[in-house]
């Protein structure tokens, strides 16, 4: 197989239309594996059941792994993926259960597929009759049946963030038996615990270590992580205690090739590519007809359903053996079933090609694969590399190839290698105590169990125990605060989301009344709005009923050629400065901000080529909300304000727009965020400073983390977004940095031009 | 829902002010309101945070009702009446979570010719552990005692345990009977649901003159916490009391009907029969024959395989006979008799052919085809104008 893939490699470089489209190639060497012997304590039992699986030695860092838990302390594994983690903790957990089967473990892992195949993982063994370690899944789907049977006698339990906070914690005294001896907790993925979720997290474990300190254990954390930017800091803020960092990374890797593909422009002045999915096809296919085993990583549902009809379309001539190359979509709207099917046929080889949605990048095994292909950069360096690293085997040569989409972020990615390569990923930022997530979980814990005055509970309570017994929630007596409610406070409190009063969406094609979403207030006054285009997974839905004082909205799937884009009426007001500081451009604030938008209008834009094909009315009422800003000052005594004081009106509003824009699209390379994370605001003449500035806020009320986050990388960003403008081949603006040029908007001067000159003079100063 | 921009602002604020705080004040305050206060008239104080009613309630000796309990215990419980303990709870919320408490405790139990209602009030939460001590020193918590309950299996007791366990104490044993289920057998059919409420008024003709909703029960305790609220409190301890006391009726009412079975107030006749004759063989078979009389088809197929077993073919078949073409499964029960017990095959096949000409669902017809082919071959191979084999 590896030697077919280095001819089409040789192929490929020989291939000019292919080799200009490259913007950058890079070759990672083979690697040895680094082995370590089976630790010398194993269990008799344990050994046998390895060597039953052919492991007769570990990898450096899963024997590191093995010896640190030993010695009791907690783990943070940094690996990438296809490195034998999951050894990397069930090795020391079963070794401890089998020494003393009275212990327990809990296994915590973000979505309920992942667990199922944890448990299908530790199976493996254990139906090889040889660990007498009892397994057990507890979450949504565990029937009541097999509940009780979990609590009582389960030794690993294997469940979720999300049955954790609403089922197990606050039922804890019937998990008595499970608490007392709870000696692990494993938590996998810990990356993905940042932003809203993060910010839950943080507090559900808070509340785990109260319980568990009620039935006096204190269990060791083992956590294991992709590769982002600060592994570390976040592993620490979600767990709260000294975390041991293992990054290395003993296992075998052949030899790479990562390729950076940039599709061809069809229209220079307009900045139009070549479509990311025809593109993604077209080099599938070039694999899969030499039998090379293929992934392509698409963005949304749709583009994964398209690229793999079009894949089989082109395969589909009977005339050659290609018809007989099978090709499956997979992504999260199919069956557990389906899936487990196209999996196992992977790992045995009847299936030769995916194509996936982000499901897969979560870290299911199902054997090697020679080439991903990202169809778009999935928005994040880590994400990309846990994506590019699906391909690849212990031996042998594999390939990942990125082709970029036209979006600011893509473009910029694949003309930036540096970026790619060189930097380290995206940080992850979370706000465990965000106001409304903090108070949540203040609730949960006082129903869980009474606080007691003295006692703490995150960074700091009182305001919030205050404010509570204000409203006759809890009861403090006795220097304690009990539950003093009806309610059960973790019902209503989604873990992925900031606020309990989300507006939830229902499909109802053809009579259907199925949920389908949440989405918070503010923004599904934003995104949800009558006669809105509203994708969701790749799908188009037309929403046909915003109800506000329901919280639902109403949505019917429909094939249209235009997207909508809500006009917004915003308007912002400071409310509290915490910190301002003197940035190399800006004056940078950091505070609470109130926002208040009202939707009008909006404008109904067609895919592809961007044209604004009509508008729409609309009558809603104001939404306010309450967050987090970072505010990018023009001050006079700023240098970015003193340029820009040069300039009229008109350019000023210009300016402001463009950069308003381009950091909104490349903020998320430094804060693991969407774009859409990130609110923007632009005022020329604002009310609160007496300057122009530039608001970015966090779209989740009470913000999780990115204010802070943006405010630490203002400087990045900005040189960022500079370079993007300036290597742009477009002419007046295009999708792929500031916008388009807006036909409706009467300007005078080129913005892009008015763009560049202004961050000329702005370098030319600095 | 508070002014969120308040309570931003309130939160920010208050975190910068954190050298401001004023605690001194604050003391004061709490101690006034955790001063061990007094109870309602008639309570007596048997813990810092724990108050007892005791109530005595006169029985004839002769009255129905004791002989109905003593016919219940006898029968539900195969012991004295003395031995049953009936309770029930008034909690802060309906989820068992750990964060529902039980404030309210009552048992009732009879003996010596009256009801001895006893309740358990818990005046704040800081004196739970001291409350449960309590009751596990007065409530006679042991193998020999039966508990009565509705919907305690589901419900109050396993809370009852889950606060034994957050007080760090020693959950009691309670081996209970849970009315609610014998409810749902007899009357599932008729009542609208089965809450004790709707068995009070249709059941039981037990009207209260005023009684609160359930669902504010947690709020007067909380109010009772905060303010003192002494006359509502007292109305949630006497709709608790009733509640006792329409439990105590209710089992008696059961006692009554396997005693004596018969259809009363709504109950579905075929289910209190099938009770009965596992409780009170006599007297359940006894009305279970009545009702196969009378037509009830589950009845008549019981009653028949009972004197099936006991040999007694000819006995059973009268109960079946009159109802043999009205009744489906009596028909088959009798052709199963008819062609393997007495191997009258035509009269098997004249019956047969009676269902074959009804409106019968698929599944059926195909397996009453089978038998009517089936006997078809028979009666031609064994009809009188062919020598029986074995005739001399």
């Amino acid at each position: 197989m590896s030697e077919d893939i280095r001819i089409v490699l040789q192929e490929l470089q020989a291939d000019p239309s292919f080799r200009d489209c490259v913007t950058h190639w890079e070759r990672i060497p083979s690697r040895e594996g680094v082995y370590a012997d089976l630790p010398s304590d194993l269990h008799p039992t344990l050994r046998r059941a390895l060597e039953q699986l052919g492991i007769s030695r570990l990898y450096s860092h899963q024997e590191k792994a093995y010896r640190i838990v030993r010695k009791g302390k907690h783990l943070l594994i940094v690996t990438p993926t296809a490195s034998g983690k999951t050894l990397c903790y069930n090795l020391p957990v079963l070794q401890s259960i089998l020494e003393d089967p009275g212990k327990r473990a809990l296994y915590l892992f973000p979505t309920k597929a992942l667990s199922q195949d944890q448990q299908a993982a530790l199976n493996v063994s254990i139906l090889t009759g040889m660990l007498p370690v009892k397994v057990m899944t507890y979450d949504g789907d565990t029937p009541a049946s097999l509940r009780a049977v979990a609590r009582e006698t389960g030794q690993i339990i294997i469940s979720n963030p999300d049955m954790l906070h609403s089922g197990i914690l606050p039922n804890h005294p019937k998990w008595i038996k499970f608490f007392r001896t709870l000696s692990f907790v494993v938590i996998d993925e810990i990356h993905i615990y940042r932003g809203v979720f993060g910010s839950h997290m943080a507090n559900v474990i808070r509340r785990l270590k109260r319980i568990c300190s009620f039935y006096g254990v204190s269990p060791l954390f083992i956590c294991a992580s992709a590769t982002i930017g600060n592994p570390l800091e976040l592993g620490s803020r979600i767990v709260e205690e000294p975390l041991e960092i293992l990054t290395e990374n003993g296992a075998p890797m052949g030899e790479k090739h990562i390729i950076l593909y940039n599709p061809p422009l069809l229209d220079r002045v307009q900045g139009i590519r070549r479509g990311v999915v025809l593109e993604s096809e077209r080099l599938a296919v070039r694999f899969l007809k030499k039998g090379i085993k293929t992934i392509v990583f698409a963005r949304s549902r749709i583009h994964t359903e398209l690229i793999a009809t079009y894949i089989r379309e082109r395969l589909a001539n009977v005339y050659t053996d290609n018809h007989r190359i099978r090709v499956e979509s997979y992504r999260g709207g199919y069956l557990p079933l389906e899936r487990r099917t196209i999996e196992e046929g992977l790992r045995n080889g009847t299936v030769q090609g995916v194509v996936a949605t982000n499901a897969l990048e979560l870290g299911i095994d199902i054997g090697g694969i020679d080439v991903a292909i990202l169809a778009g950069f999935p928005g994040s360096i880590a994400s990309a590399w846990q994506q590019a690293g699906r391909a690849g085997r212990r031996q042998g040569v594999s390939l990942a190839i990125l082709v970029a989409s036209s979006s600011p972020l893509d473009q910029f990615m694949v003309k930036n290698p540096d970026y790619f390569f060189g930097r380290s990923p995206e940080e992850g930022f979370l706000d465990p105590e965000n106001p409304y997530i903090y108070t949540d979980h203040v609730r949960c814990t006082v129903f869980e169990l009474p606080l007691r005055q003295e006692e703490a509970f995150g960074k700091d309570v009182e305001p919030i125990l205050n404010q509570l017994e204000e409203l006759g929630t809890v009861r403090r007596t006795q220097r304690t605060y009990y539950w003093s409610d009806r309610s059960y406070p973790a019902e209503g409190v989604s873990l992925r989301s900031a606020s309990s009063e989300n507006v939830v969406i229902l499909d109802i094609t053809g009579g259907k009344n199925r949920v389908i979403g949440e989405m918070d207030r503010p923004s599904a006054k934003e995104l949800l709005f009558p006669n809105a285009v509203y994708l969701h997974r790749g799908l188009q839905y037309m929403v046909r009923l915003l109800d506000m004082e329901q919280k639902r909205a109403e949505v019917e799937e429909v094939e249209v050629n235009y997207y909508t884009d809500a006009i917004v009426k915003r308007d912002l007001k400071v409310l509290l400065v915490d910190e301002e500081t003197e940035g190399a451009l800006f004056r940078i604030v950091v505070g609470d901000i109130l926002v208040r938008s009202q939707v009008t209008k909006f404008k109904k834009i067609r895919f592809n080529s961007h044209e604004t094909i009509g508008y729409g009315e609309l009558s809603l009422p104001e939404e306010e909300m309450h967050t987090r800003s970072c505010m990018l000052v023009f001050g006079k005594d700023t240098k970015a304000g003193q340029i820009l004081q040069t300039r009229n009106e008109e350019e000023k509003t210009q300016i402001l727009l463009s950069l308003g824009t381009v950091y909104r699209q490349i903020a998320p390379f430094y804060l693991l965020c969407e774009p859409r994370d990130l609110g923007v605001s632009e005022r020329l003449r604002d009310p609160h400073f007496w300057e122009p500035a530039l608001y970015f806020f966090d779209q989740y009320p009470g913000g999780t983390g990115l204010a802070e986050g943006f405010k630490k990388h203002v400087a990045e960003i900005h040189s960022a977004s500079a370079e993007l403008i300036r290597s742009c081949p477009c002419t007046e603006g295009c999708p792929s940095c500031i916008g388009p040029r807006d036909p409706q908007r009467e300007v005078t001067g080129n913005p892009k031009e008015v763009t560049l000159r202004y961050l000329a003079d702005l370098e030319r100063i600095g | 829902m508070t002014d969120l921009r308040v309570r931003l602002n309130t939160l920010r604020q208050a975190l910068k002010e954190s050298e401001n705080r004023k605690t001194d004040a604050r003391l004061e305050k709490e101690e006034l309101f955790s001063e061990p206060h007094a109870f309602l008239e008639g309570w007596e104080r048997v813990g810092k945070y724990t108050f007892r009613w005791v109530e005595q309630i006169p029985l004839d000796q002769n009255s129905k009702l004791l002989l109905d309990l003593q016919d219940g215990a006898k029968f539900f419980l195969s012991c004295p009446l003395d031995q049953l303990c009936w309770y029930d709870t008034e909690t802060t919320g309906l989820s068992g979570g750990a964060g529902t408490v039980i404030f309210l405790f009552g048992i009732a139990q009879v003996s010596s010719w009256r009801i001895v209602v006893k309740q358990f009030f818990l005046s704040d939460f800081p004196g739970e552990a001291e409350f449960l001590s309590i009751l596990s020193e007065s409530i006679p918590f042991s193998e020999a005692t039966r508990f009565l309950s509705y919907n305690g299996s589901a419900f109050d007791a396993p809370l009852l345990k889950t606060r034994y366990i957050l007080q760090r104490l020693i959950p009691p044993f309670i081996q209970q009977l849970d009315l609610l289920y014998l409810v749902r057998r007899l009357w599932k059919k008729s009542l609208p649901d089965c809450s004790l409420n709707t068995v009070e008024r249709f059941i039981l003709d037990r009207k209260r003159s005023i009684d609160l909703p359930g669902r504010i029960i947690p709020q007067v305790y909380f109010q009772y916490l905060r303010l003192g609220a002494f006359d509502d409190i007292q109305r949630v301890i006497q709709h608790h009391k009733d509640d006792l006391l329409s439990l105590i009726h209710l089992f008696a009412l059961l006692g009554s009907l396997i005693r004596e079975p018969k259809e009363l107030r709504g109950v579905d006749a075929t289910a209190l029969g099938r009770m009965a004759v596992t409780l009170n063989p006599t007297k359940g078979w006894k009305f279970l024959e009545e009702l196969a009389r009378r037509g009830d088809p589950v009845a008549i197929e019981q009653v028949s395989k009972r004197y099936r077993w006991q040999g007694k073919n000819e006995e059973a078949q009268r109960f079946r006979t009159p109802y043999v073409k009205v009744f489906l499964s009596v028909a088959l029960e009798e052709l199963k008799y008819l062609e393997h017990m007495r191997k009258d095959y035509e009269a098997a096949l004249e019956l047969a052919k009676f269902w074959m000409n009804q409106d019968l669902p698929a599944s059926v017809r195909v397996d009453l085809s089978r038998r009517f082919e089936r006997l078809q071959r028979k009666t031609m191979f064994y009809s009188t104008s062919f020598p029986y084999p074995t005739d001399p």
